[in-house]
């Protein structure tokens, strides 16, 4: 470790690489161990480069602190979704126990449709969630929280993939997802892409994949695809 | 109570209440859901605050948000008082943060980490005039992992070690990744602000 001053020349201005350099900015923050701190001191004596870095990455703390979010968060209702999520897990099982989450919206400022469909999604969730409360517990997961944005730990394989059209009637979809046994297990994404899971989960390739013609049929699907790497996109 | 507002406010040192927030996190494992409620709020704002700078939108924010506060709901039993609450915290946060911008680049055609969020940037004379606004910008085009060491540094005040311990990397990954961003902040930075960014200052 070099606490020497080292400056080498740079076309884009002097760079010192001596380790108390790499340090400034925790030095700024009063954050180092006292050596250091006592070490980072001695070298800026030393270290007009330092110096003149010492005073810009105040400049930046102090810029940063200042720096609102731009946009505003409303903890309140944040707060409620995940008080109920709560209670949800504590009603329908022990504390501390895989249960995938149910009913709470994802979304808040999702349209109308979209809103309607996460209770679709929820429908389908306590579905499926009551299957697997009564199964035994895994013992090979050790981090065994489940939350909202990681899809539920249902069916391996037997998922699809599909983007519904904007305007999509919440009756429309749920008449669809209901003649093809599906239900939403997570989504939509970034995308939005919604992850569908087959309701009865030991459906074979065969039949999966009918249903997703069927979806593709539909003029309300954008887009579908089985999804079997379901597990591999979740991670 | 004063104390908790006050820290709310901004950028609050994250070792400030420590002692408070290991004794929410108690009762919480006890299933408490005041104090449940007490440690949402004290967070809210400091997770926004990180997650607006990796994440894309409100939505995304608040999802992670109360993901993080749900898992340590569950989880608050197995907190270790080796690390603080708050480095506790932001790691259960910077790991759901990470999935989602994983998952998102995944239904996007964008394929690396880095580029999800490097967006060309271009400096618009009529704001330059608004340091903030680009400092924001100048952020943004650094990779999450530059931008967010800085976000955990000077934002959130944490050490170097409790970085390395958040983003489960080495120390001197942390260093490094420090090093490249304000480098690469400095010379953005001093095209527009030859002053430097606080002004005008005597040499």
């Amino acid at each position: 470790m070099d606490w020497e001053v080292v400056v080498t020349p740079d076309i884009e201005g002097a760079v010192c690489e001596a380790e108390a350099a790499r340090l400034l900015p925790w030095y700024v923050t009063g954050t180092l161990a006292a050596t250091d701190m006592e070490r980072v001191a001695r070298h800026l004596e030393r270290c007009a480069v330092c110096r003149a870095d010492l005073a810009h990455e105040h400049d930046v703390r102090a810029a940063m602190k200042q720096d609102a979010p731009t946009v505003e968060y409303a903890p309140q209702a944040g707060l409620e979704r995940t008080l109920a999520r709560i209670d949800e897990l504590t009603r329908e099982a022990p504390p501390r126990v895989t249960v995938p989450a149910s009913r709470a919206s994802r979304r808040i400022t999702a349209t109308q449709w979209l809103a309607a469909a996460v209770v679709v999604q929820a429908i389908g969730l306590g579905v499926l969630g009551t299957a697997l409360v009564g199964r035994p517990a895994s013992s090979q997961a050790p981090a065994s929280y489940q939350t909202l944005s990681s899809p539920a730990p249902v069916a391996a394989g037997a998922r699809i993939r599909a983007v519904f059209a904007p305007a999509t009637p919440v009756d429309e979809l749920r008449t669809l997802l209901g003649a093809n046994r599906l239900a939403i297990v997570a989504g939509p994404s970034e995308a939005g892409v919604f992850t569908l899971a087959a309701l009865d989960p030991d459906v074979d390739a065969a039949h999966l994949e009918a249903r997703v013609a069927a979806l593709r049929r539909s003029p309300s699907v954008a887009f579908a695809e089985p999804a079997n790497d379901a597990a591999g996109a979740s991670r | 109570m004063e104390n908790i507002s006050k820290n709310l406010e901004q950028g609050d040192a994250p070792g400030a209440g420590n002692d408070l927030e290991r004794a929410l996190l108690a009762r919480i494992a006890a299933g408490d859901r005041d104090a449940f409620r007490e440690l949402y709020l004290r967070y809210h704002r400091r997770l926004g605050r990180f997650l607006s700078r990796v994440t894309r939108g409100r939505e995304d924010a608040e999802e992670v948000i109360n993901d993080t506060l749900w898992i340590v709901w569950q989880r608050a039993g197995e907190f270790r008082n080796a690390s603080r609450v708050s480095t506790w915290i932001m790691g259960i946060a910077y790991r759901r943060a990470l999935k989602l911008i994983r998952r998102a680049a995944t239904h996007a055609r964008v394929v690396s980490l880095d580029s999800v969020d490097a967006e060309p940037v271009e400096v618009d004379a009529l704001e330059v005039a608004d340091r903030q606004k680009l400092l924001g910008r100048a952020l943004a085009t650094l990779p999450v992992e530059q931008r967010l060491v800085l976000e955990f540094t000077y934002y959130l005040d944490h050490s170097c070690e409790e970085i390395a311990e958040i983003m489960e990397c080495p120390v001197n990954t942390v260093k490094t990744r420090m090093f490249h961003a304000r480098r690469k902040l400095r010379l953005l930075l001093a095209e527009e602000f030859p002053d430097g960014l606080g002004g005008r200052r005597d040499t």
